[in-house]
């Protein structure tokens, strides 16, 4: 099953490739080759692999269990909300919030997991902030 | 700790700051936004006026520098117009690549009406570079060569077809009554590149920057067929005529400045117009920007304004003719 | 020959001043502690700390030789995280990960980093020594390099290539495949449209390499565990084990380094290739030459000795073309070329004669450097193993925290963030599917230079095919590509 989900995946994604790269119009090229043809030929490789691995599936993936999958989803989204919340809140609320939550999930204890998360974002924003001089968002800090 | 250790000394070697005087506006935490990744034109842009400004006590706190790589210049635009319409602390690095790409509305919906332009810091200008040993020794044998034909003069830089440096080539192309695109034009990873194509004989016209073939240009190891400036430039250009003098009217600056949101209040507008125009009107700065590889450029304020506007529509109108944009 | 000899010396009474020692050790901890940061590599190293040394106002000298402790430091500290996490921290590690992980896995992470550190030492020697005797002459053969010969050792590294990675074919090529296509994301640099940006401003540079390799290894990895941890297999703390390696080892692998060496700085001098594609032609070469048993990429020391070699060596080629003709090979060559010009010293064919104490005083301290990193880092292993000792729910989100810190710290980008999650999710699929990572990653680096060099060759000739095997240089590569193609079957058929 899971061969043939990758390899149809695979004819799709390339399929889209091809038929994106096909499609742009290039105003003039300074060259015989042009922009096209590597992707177009790249996405096509691409496109019969995905058939040779969907048509003729060997199996032996094991997929985790849905408790799993949802533990990994959350952790997925938390990653995500501090991609979108670091601009906005700013760095140092944002890197103790991903650092604390990392830290339950990987079995930390409430008070450690506090600690570390002020501690270790401090420590990142003085070493880029300060050291580096690299400013980093301050969001609702100011 | 070492890190550290000269963060320190910074602070401390600086002298007692000042500020641009009888100014009532005083920015805090001013940043200057780099479009481009550390090491680039747009850093140093940025680089060089924060660290000039704080030394000569333009600016009292010291101006840190943004790195937000991404189209010369598109993504900080983007992020200026999105997030930052009236910030008065932040100024944007921008040059000629900049307007280019604006002429041929690659800065997505952006224009240039819609910042604030602050002022230039200075200018390179483009050059066309043959090596030391090539058969065209004038831009008219260049020119003739173009004629008979373009396809026996292979040539590269740094930029894409349609970037400032094929730009070079193609008006001098025009002027000699040849359509750009059938010139034969390959495009490399940066100038270092196609500078070693050029001396390695793969190529043979580097339309590049004066700044970047300077060294090769005091060894030997290049001439230069004409500099694309209003007159002719100092140090080891003096020889070099201009494209004008060689009765070409061919110029490519590339301006490297700065703006500002499109709300910035106008106080906050002033401050910095006036902060670039003492900066460039300083010797100390003039002589770092020298060892930077850039020359004199002055033009603040509402000039600048003119004349990034009256750029970005000039070569609108000249890559229609050229038909690369419709 | 004396006269080299005569200026080196002086270059070396330059170099070995209290003050410029001291500020190297200085620049080749800080570089080290920089470039650990994932995400951030030599290149950022040198390009945020050079206003900061400028800014000290040093003499030319020594500013220099800070920033060559700097780039040297940057480049070994992204080698701490990849053989111990599996996070490599810039591009060029990525091959480290290989072999240096399994060896951290198996309690070896110490005897790794300390090879890595003698590697890296005899790269960087051994690529200045080459660089003594002939710098000028070496650029200039470079040149000889034009596009249809990188065509043509781009081809040799695929050759060199095939087979590594994967049990099933179609998975590993359609990996490759996909490398090839995220190469293509961006402005294209032939006509300059866009390609696969589909609007996106922040994607008209493309997909950052870095960003992708932070996905594809740290997200994935800590996504991996998370997985492990609900499945309740126990997380096996790693044993530290111990951390010299023995007379015998060092002997073991002292050929393998002499040849990354050589790899790495031919390809760090060409102007087009970099140190990436030196650790990647090392890594598969020796597994060529010498592995007879497999174990490449299992945990064999040589395989963690030749990238790093070879990485080295390549940073110091990487200098040649610029000392030598003023033409930067490598984005860090550029910020350090800016940092020259800072100075009012302008490299070039010239400067061996203006300027001979900025070029010798250099070259002595790219020794120094050397010298002093390997006097730092060896006492140091004990220590960057440690890092191992924490609490998995200490390590592991610190990890992400740093990954992302560094990307954010030089893009500035959200895009990149999301960008390196959704390579998290992609990398984690893909070692449950059985598609091999490396190929993609692969395909990444070198899909770009075939691609902007085969459309080169041919704007330059005007469509003419027959270039790209006219010169004697890339004929030969080509001939060399086919016969580590075909040579071992056609030798089996013969038997």
């Amino acid at each position: 099953m899971t061969d043939r989900i990758v390899g149809t995946l695979f004819i799709l994604v390339g399929g889209a490739a091809v038929f994106l790269a096909v499609s742009w119009e290039v105003p003039f090229a300074g060259d015989p080759v042009g922009p096209r043809v590597f992707p177009a030929v790249a996405g096509s490789v691409f496109v019969l692999c995905g058939a040779a691995i969907g048509f003729a599936p060997r199996e032996g993936a094991r997929w985790p269990s849905l408790r799993c999958l949802l533990l990994l989803v959350a952790a997925v989204l938390w990653l995500v909300a501090y991609a979108a919340m670091l601009r906005p809140l700013g760095f140092l609320p944002t890197t103790a919030a991903v650092l604390a939550g990392g830290a339950l999930l990987f079995g930390a204890r409430l008070i450690e997991a506090a600690a570390y998360g002020i501690l270790g974002s401090v420590a990142l924003w003085a070493l880029i902030d300060r050291g580096l001089d690299i400013p980093l968002p301050r969001g609702v800090i100011g | 700790m070492g890190v550290r250790h000269v963060a320190m000394t910074v602070l401390l070697s600086a002298s007692m700051a000042m500020s641009v005087p009888g100014m009532a506006f005083q920015p805090t935490n001013p940043e200057c936004i780099a479009g481009a990744a550390p090491g680039g034109g747009f850093d140093l842009t940025c680089r060089l006026t924060a660290r000039m400004l704080h030394e000569l006590g333009l600016l009292a706190t010291p101006m840190r520098t943004v790195n937000m790589p991404g189209g010369i210049g598109a993504v900080a635009m983007n992020h200026i117009q999105a997030q930052r319409r009236n910030d008065p602390n932040v100024v944007v690095a921008v040059s000629t690549g900049s307007w280019l790409n604006l002429a041929q509305g690659k800065f997505g919906r952006w224009t240039e009406n819609d910042v604030r332009w602050v002022g230039a810091i200075g200018a390179d200008y483009g050059v066309l570079a043959v090596r030391n040993d090539s058969p065209l020794r004038s831009l008219a044998d260049l020119m003739a060569a173009l004629k008979t034909n373009p396809a026996a003069v292979p040539m590269g830089a740094g930029g894409t077809v349609g970037s400032q440096d094929w730009m070079k080539v193609a008006l001098v192309a025009r002027a000699a009554g040849v359509d750009p695109r059938r010139l034969r034009y390959a495009s490399f990873e940066g100038g270092g590149q196609a500078m070693a194509a050029l001396l390695g004989g793969h190529i043979q016209v580097f339309p590049g920057d004066a700044s970047e073939v300077k060294g090769q240009l005091e060894a030997g190891g290049i001439r230069l067929l004409a500099v694309l400036a209003p007159e002719r430039l100092p140090g080891p250009f003096a020889s070099v005529p201009t494209a004008r003098e060689q009765g070409v009217a061919v110029e490519w600056p590339i301006v490297r400045g700065l703006y500002m949101p499109p709300a910035a209040p106008d106080e906050a507008y002033r401050y910095w117009v006036e902060a670039i125009a003492r900066l460039t009107a300083d010797p100390r700065f003039m002589e770092e920007r020298a060892k930077a590889g850039l020359f004199a450029f002055p033009s603040t304020g509402d000039a600048f304004a003119a004349l990034a506007i009256e750029r970005v529509s000039e070569m609108r109108l000249l890559l229609r003719e050229i038909g690369l944009v419709q | 020959m004396s006269g080299t000899l005569k200026s080196l010396s002086a270059g070396f009474a330059v170099a070995l001043t209290p003050l410029n020692l001291a500020l190297a050790a200085i620049g080749a901890f800080v570089g080290t502690a920089v470039g650990a940061l994932p995400g951030i590599g030599p290149l950022n190293a040198v390009a945020l700390l050079l206003p900061l040394v400028y800014a000290l106002k040093l003499p030319p000298e020594s500013a220099l030789i800070v920033l060559a402790a700097v780039y040297y430091g940057g480049g070994y500290g992204g080698r701490i995280a990849a053989i111990l996490l599996n996070v490599p921290g810039d591009p060029s590690s990525v091959m480290t990960t290989l072999d240096g992980y399994p060896m951290a896995r198996r309690g070896e992470g110490g005897l790794a980093l300390s090879i890595t550190a003698i590697g890296s030492f005899i790269g960087g020697v051994g690529a200045t020594v080459l660089m003594i005797l002939a710098a000028p002459a070496i650029a200039r053969a470079a040149l000889a390099f034009g596009p249809a010969e990188y065509v043509a050792l781009m081809v040799f590294a695929f050759a060199l290539l095939a087979g590594v990675g994967g049990t099933r074919p179609a998975k590993s090529i359609a990996a490759a495949a996909f490398g090839l296509l995220l190469s293509t994301v961006g402005t294209d640099s032939g006509t300059g449209i866009e390609r696969f940006t589909f609007g996106e401003l922040e994607l008209l540079d493309g997909v950052d390499f870095t960003v992708v390799v932070i996905g594809l290894f740290a997200v994935a990895e800590v996504l991996t565990l998370i997985e492990e941890r609900a499945a309740r297999v126990s997380l096996v703390s790693t044993p530290l084990g111990r951390s010299f390696p023995a007379i015998g080892q060092i002997l073991h692998t002292l050929p393998t380094m002499l040849r990354a060496a050589l790899v790495g700085f031919v390809v760090g001098v060409l102007p087009g290739t970099g140190a990436s594609i030196a650790a990647t032609l090392s890594w598969t070469l020796e597994r060529r030459l010498v592995d007879r048993t497999g174990t490449f990429g299992t945990g064999d020391i040589r395989g963690v000795a030749a990238p790093e070699t070879a990485d080295n060596a390549a940073q110091t080629g990487a200098m040649v073309p610029m000392l030598a003709l003023g033409i930067p090979g490598s984005g860090t060559t550029a910020v350090l070329l800016g940092a020259l010009m800072l100075y009012n010293i302008t490299p070039g064919p010239l400067l061996f004669i203006q300027r001979p104490e900025i070029v010798w005083g250099l070259i002595a301290s790219f020794v120094v450097g050397n010298v002093v990193l390997l006097a730092l880092n060896l006492p140091l292993v004990g220590l960057f193993i440690r890092i191992l000792a924490l609490p998995p729910w200490a390590l592991y989100p610190a990890v992400v925290a740093c990954a992302f810190s560094g990307v954010w710290a030089v893009n500035n980008s959200v895009l990149d963030l999301f960008l390196a999650i959704a390579f998290g999710v992609l990398g984690w699929a893909g070692k449950k599917a059985g598609v091999p990572l490396l190929p993609m990653l692969l395909g990444l680096v070198l899909g770009r230079l075939i691609e902007d060099n085969i459309r080169r060759a041919l704007a330059l000739s005007g469509g003419e095919v027959f270039v790209l095997f006219a010169s004697p240089i890339a004929l030969g590569l080509w001939l060399f590509a086919f016969g580590i193609l075909f040579a071992p079957r056609l030798l089996q058929r013969l038997r």
